[in-house]
């Protein structure tokens, strides 16, 4: 036989499952918080890099024009640009940029140029790999685009050489009336280096070239280090640099680790209260009532007098509609096995119990005084002359004769009860008294509180006087007698069969003698088990 | 948890605002827009001015320490704490002249005492660069870097 997961195996795994999703979402959810926040973190960074750096570019510049103006402090260079002395120019120029080499601060200067008024390059040094006429000529471009507006504003950004990236600036020589121009380059790397030391990380400076794009290298994430990528634009808005930012973000890392940890502890532990709620009220709405639906099931297969047992209404709605339904069923089962149970048990003829109901009673009693030792009577009742009505009135009258003697039955005995007064408030209810029809006219009556042969004879005089009343049926005057065998249980047979077969005796000896009754005791010894069946069993219908 | 979280970025904000140049001055104290009896000039006006008249009287009100941080070019040199009727009257006696006032920025002061001394000695035509080296310095104009007398 396969075998099936029950209804709380699979509604358990299905609640499970759902809370095991509502875990792994936190988790997803603690993931993109992590990486929302480590996002945030690099645009800080970023934004913080580029705050610095324009501010110390600017730092350098202001440092260049104050070079540059310094420079033009010391030599009277309208005079030598007015003589086009080229040769002198280019001498001073070398000389003054070496002793410039020497500055502190954030200049290193790389490249020094001389323009005329038109910006016509008179000399220039450069100490990088690039020409210095070819470095930044961006700048007296730019000059000579703006001459028309003004000649003797100061110029600078950064910009390109051939191989490297400068910070170059371009100043007014011969003050308020310019006769020509410097200009200055540096590298801009100091300046930028100088944001390592205040923002306390590494930075990487990379010259963004034609030749050579920079492209960012990705996130190490597992080694928490978060990069951040700043790019610098030129005077001429080209990008020329990259700052790279590395940051040790091991305590930020672990913070937002803790916290997602955090959020997912208390998310399982939500998780699993909601899990064991939702187990709790599956359990009480569904489960439970569709096991005692099943229990009751089982209960009235295994014994059909817990039919008609109701199952208490609990649970979800669909259930409570099934239960009542099966109450339903259940009763009206009942009163059909009730209905049936009792024509199986009953004499159809004189609504007396019938033969298998006395064969049930004696067995119970038996049991039952086998526990209590109580002892008992059986009396076993024959109608005289019941055949020759039958014969001659017919069987319609013969039937209504049997239903008026089954009421005097009844009725003496009710009357025999009440005389003896052997019943008190503490006589078991089962202990009733029982009459019934075995068949024909014979009848038989037990007596579960009679113990004494005079009770019993009261008994039997009254029910011998009661039948033998003459009664008119459909115009017909009718006598008929009673004679009736007593057997005692234990006193004259421990078991049915043998208490049925004294009684039977007895009643024949009463039958013969004419006497009405006869107790098996006055029978002297019973006669032995001959084996015989009809001895054995009840009395047979005689005709 | 989440606080260590803001804590960190509150501290990496706050680095950006100590870092930022604006912050650092920004104890000094911004001198007036303007003063009765002076105008207040802007670095271009000055250079115009400068322009038409080659003559133009300029003040650097400045004491020595300011002076060789560089100076802007045909400035006269003198501090303020050194400016009376009798100083004045050295560099111009027509007090019908223009005269132009500066010292290092909108937050020194020294050009505005200047000012409010050449009107209390009855120079009609006061001009205040309010903005003062600072201002032309930043605004990229040309100036003189100080050369120690030998």
């Amino acid at each position: 036989m396969i075998h099936r997961p029950s209804m709380r195996w699979t509604l358990s795994i299905v609640v499970i499952l759902m809370g095991s999703l509502a875990i792994s979402l936190s988790y997803f959810v603690g993931e993109i918080y992590i990486d929302t926040s480590l996002k945030h973190e690099r645009a800080t960074i970023e934004s913080i890099t580029k705050k610095q750096s324009d501010y110390n570019l600017k730092k350098l510049h202001s440092e260049l024009v104050d070079l540059g103006f310094g420079l033009q402090s010391e030599t009277d260079y309208p005079t030598l640009i007015n003589k086009i002395d080229k040769i002198s120019m280019r001498g001073l120029l070398e000389k003054q940029f070496e002793r410039s080499l020497s500055e502190e601060n954030l200049v290193r200067l790389q490249h020094l140029a001389l323009f005329d008024k038109e910006l016509n390059t008179l000399a220039a040094v450069s100490n990088s790999n690039d020409a210095a006429d070819r470095i930044c000529n961006v700048i007296p471009n730019l000059a000579r685009e703006r001459a028309q507006l003004n000649t003797i504003r100061t110029i600078g950004g950064l910009c390109k050489g051939p191989s490297s990236v400068y910070y170059s600036i371009l100043i007014p020589v011969g003050g308020l009336k310019p006769v020509g121009y410097f200009q200055l380059s540096s590298d801009p790397a100091i300046a930028l280096e100088r944001i390592s030391e205040i923002l306390n990380v590494p930075i990487k400076i990379t010259p963004i070239l034609d030749t050579n794009r920079f492209f960012a290298s990705r996130d190490t994430l597992q080694q928490k280090i978060l990069t951040s990528h700043t790019k610098l634009a030129s005077i001429s808005d080209k990008e020329v640099l990259e700052l790279e930012v590395a940051q040790d973000i091991t305590p930020l890392v672990d913070s937002l680790s803790d916290t997602r940890n955090q959020l997912l502890v208390a998310s399982a532990i939500v998780t699993v209260f909601a899990v064991i709620f939702a187990l709790y009220w599956l359990q009480k709405s569904t489960i439970k009532p569709i096991r005692d639906l099943a229990d009751t099931l089982r209960r009235v297969r295994r014994d059909r007098n817990f039919l008609g047992e109701e199952v208490k209404l609990a649970g979800s709605l669909e259930i409570r509609e099934l239960t009542k339904d099966f109450n339903t069923m259940t009763t009206q089962l009942n009163v059909m096995y009730q209905a049936m149970d009792q024509l199986a048990h009953t004499d159809t003829l004189t609504k007396l119990p019938n033969r298998l109901e006395l064969q049930e009673r004696l067995r119970l009693m038996i049991r039952q005084s086998v526990n209590r030792d109580a002892p008992f009577a059986l009396f076993l009742i024959d109608l005289d002359r019941f055949k020759n009505v039958n014969d001659t009135l017919g069987h319609e009258v013969g039937d209504l004769l049997l239903q008026e003697v089954a009421k005097r039955l009844s009725r003496s005995i009710r009357e025999t009860d009440v005389l003896l007064q052997i019943r008190s408030p503490s006589t078991p209810s089962d202990a009733t008294d029982l009459i019934a029809r075995l068949g024909g006219d014979e009848f038989a009556a037990l007596f579960p509180l009679v113990t004494t042969r005079e009770q019993a004879v009261i008994i039997a005089n009254n029910i011998v006087n009661s039948v033998s009343q003459p009664l008119e049926i459909n115009g017909h005057k009718i006598n008929v007698g009673a004679s009736i065998g007593i057997a005692f249980y234990p006193e004259n047979g421990d078991n049915e069969r043998e208490l049925l077969r004294n009684a039977d005796a007895a009643m024949y000896d009463a039958k013969r003698k004419r006497k009405g009754y006869t107790i098996s005791n006055d029978l002297g010894l019973p006669q032995p088990a001959s084996g015989n069946a009809e001895i054995t069993t009840l009395p047979r219908f005689k005709h | 948890m989440h606080q260590k979280v803001i804590n960190t970025l509150l501290i990496v904000l706050m680095g950006t605002v100590l870092i930022h140049p604006a912050s650092a001055s920004s104890k000094k104290e911004l001198q007036p827009e303007s003063t009765p009896g002076a105008v207040t000039i802007l670095a271009e006006q000055m250079l115009g001015m400068m322009e038409k008249d080659q003559s133009l009287v300029v003040v650097d009100a400045r004491v020595l320490k300011g002076r060789k941080k560089g100076y802007i070019e045909n400035s006269i040199h003198l501090p303020d704490i050194e400016t009376n009727c009798d100083s004045l009257a050295k560099i111009e006696t027509n007090v019908d002249k223009p005269m132009v006032f500066y010292c290092s920025s909108n937050t020194c002061g020294r050009s505005l005492n200047a000012v409010k001394k050449a009107i209390s000695c009855g120079y009609k035509q006061v001009y205040w660069f309010r903005g003062g080296f600072k201002e032309w310095k930043a605004k990229g104009y040309p100036y003189k870097a100080w050369i120690a007398k030998k």
